[in-house]
């Protein structure tokens, strides 16, 4: 079958670095902002979402030539408000500490612009591999800007990582070396900000390398 | 009508398909999940009503079957504890009464809640035989302000324990280690979070006050048959 648009291949490398959803594309902070103050947390919240977004892209595709323009939004929502209900209940049946912690960020998943987003341009447009493709490309370009997110912080502001905690701060002296503020809503800023700032950073000097005569 | 249908049949077949897949879900984990709150409340028992004996047990050394729970520790066991549960209704709301009986000694378990600074804060309260003591507080849910009032669910909450029952405990700021050890009635507030430990205290104290009256009124003798209903 003939495709127009990108390749699953393209799709998938897309969602990792060029496309990332949280360096690139902006797009679902509320999780990156809100969940990131422990890894473990960012990873559950990074699989939910790719559960999700996997799900709703290989359902959307699958349906894509019967949709009615009009009502296709209307479709993605039910077809996101779905998985995510189901994600939300298996986390609170056999992760359910966690799921308490998350609290009511899981359901929120339903208004993670991303997965609309991928529905929008990928799924409803183009064939079930590619859009699987893209799902899983885009959820661990997810799952990567989640977790660089929650090492900053979880590390200076607990210093730990995935809740172990780390050789330096061993012994009765790890308390002078936490940095609490990292671990609440303005760290988070922060460290958006910051990491925000170097993925531009890097981009603008590969760019210049790339193309010298542009410069200026 | 035909264009409707034309257009909406999709949706409606979707709907349909999820709804059930929805409801399947539902059937198959809500048993595990009410386990798992009714865990979350069991395992706090032992530590609310045996207070310092159980230092040191992790949820390993715990196991609870039906209303039982049982600790034991290298072998030799810690405790034996059998759990009945009642919901009193007062005039306003409802609580839950757990009455612990069994080994190294009973006790009561009652649910408290209420307002907080940001929002309603769940606890337990573990009370002694004849609730004259507090033998510890619990909170279960609270969405106190992160690094200030979300302190109480720590080892600060420990000062609860100890103190009477009989009068209603008072929130005071900067008391001294001597105050704190005398167990009069008196929580040391946290500071940076007054509101939060003036209400937490105020939630314990209204239950308290409340299961204290409901005991000397014989309401919460456990009824067996009514409890199967539950």
């Amino acid at each position: 079958m003939p495709t127009d648009g990108p390749t699953p291949l393209e799709r998938f490398i897309n969602g990792i670095l060029p496309e990332n959803p949280v360096y690139r594309q902006l797009l679902g902070m509320c999780p990156v902002l809100a969940v990131t103050s422990s890894m473990k947390n960012a990873m559950t919240m990074a699989g939910a979402v790719a559960f999700v977004l996997i799900c709703a892209n290989i359902i959307v595709s699958l349906i894509r030539n019967r949709l009615q323009p009009h009502l296709r939004i209307l479709v993605f929502t039910l077809t996101i408000a779905t998985f995510v209900t189901i994600a939300d209940r298996v986390l609170a049946a056999f992760m359910y500490s966690t799921s308490k912690e998350l609290g009511p960020y899981i359901p929120l998943i339903i208004v993670n612009c991303l997965i609309i987003c991928r529905c929008e341009v990928c799924a409803s447009k183009q064939g079930v591999t590619t859009a699987t493709f893209d799902a899983v490309g885009q959820s661990l370009g997810f799952a990567i800007g989640l977790a660089t997110m929650a090492s900053m912080r979880e590390l200076l502001a607990n210093g730990s990582w995935f809740g172990i905690e780390m050789f330096w701060l061993e012994g009765t002296a790890s308390e002078k070396y936490r940095w609490a503020l990292m671990g609440l809503p303005p760290g988070a800023f922060f460290s958006l900000g910051i990491l925000l700032g170097a993925v531009n950073w890097i981009t603008s000097l590969k760019k210049k390398k790339c193309s010298p005569q542009l410069e200026g | 009508m035909k264009n409707y249908v034309k257009q909406g049949w999709l949706v409606v077949i979707l709907a349909l398909g999820f709804g059930a897949a929805l409801a399947g879900v539902n059937v198959a984990l809500n048993p595990i999940i009410e386990q798992n709150q009714k865990n979350e409340t069991y395992e706090q028992i032992p530590v609310l009503v045996l207070g310092t004996l159980v230092d040191g047990i992790t949820k390993k050394d715990m196991k609870i079957v039906g209303n039982a729970i049982t600790i034991s520790k290298a072998g030799e066991t810690v405790a034996d504890l059998k759990i009945r549960r009642k919901l009193i209704e007062t005039a306003d709301s409802e609580y839950t009464v757990y009455c612990v009986t069994g080994s190294p000694r009973g006790g009561w378990v009652i649910t408290a809640e209420g307002m907080g600074f940001a929002d309603k804060i769940k606890a337990l309260v573990g009370l002694d035989t004849e609730a004259k003591k507090i033998t510890g507080v619990y909170v279960l849910e609270q969405k106190e302000t992160p690094g200030l009032g979300n302190k109480i669910v720590g080892p600060w909450s420990r000062q609860y324990s100890g103190q009477p029952a009989d009068k209603p405990l008072k929130v005071e700021k900067r008391m001294s280690k001597e105050d704190m050890d005398a167990k009069d009635g008196a929580i040391d507030a946290i500071s940076g979070a007054t509101i939060t430990s003036d209400a937490l205290t105020t939630i314990v104290n209204g239950a308290v006050e409340q299961f204290r009256a409901d005991l000397k009124a014989g309401k919460t003798n456990a009824n067996e048959k009514s409890e199967e209903k539950k």
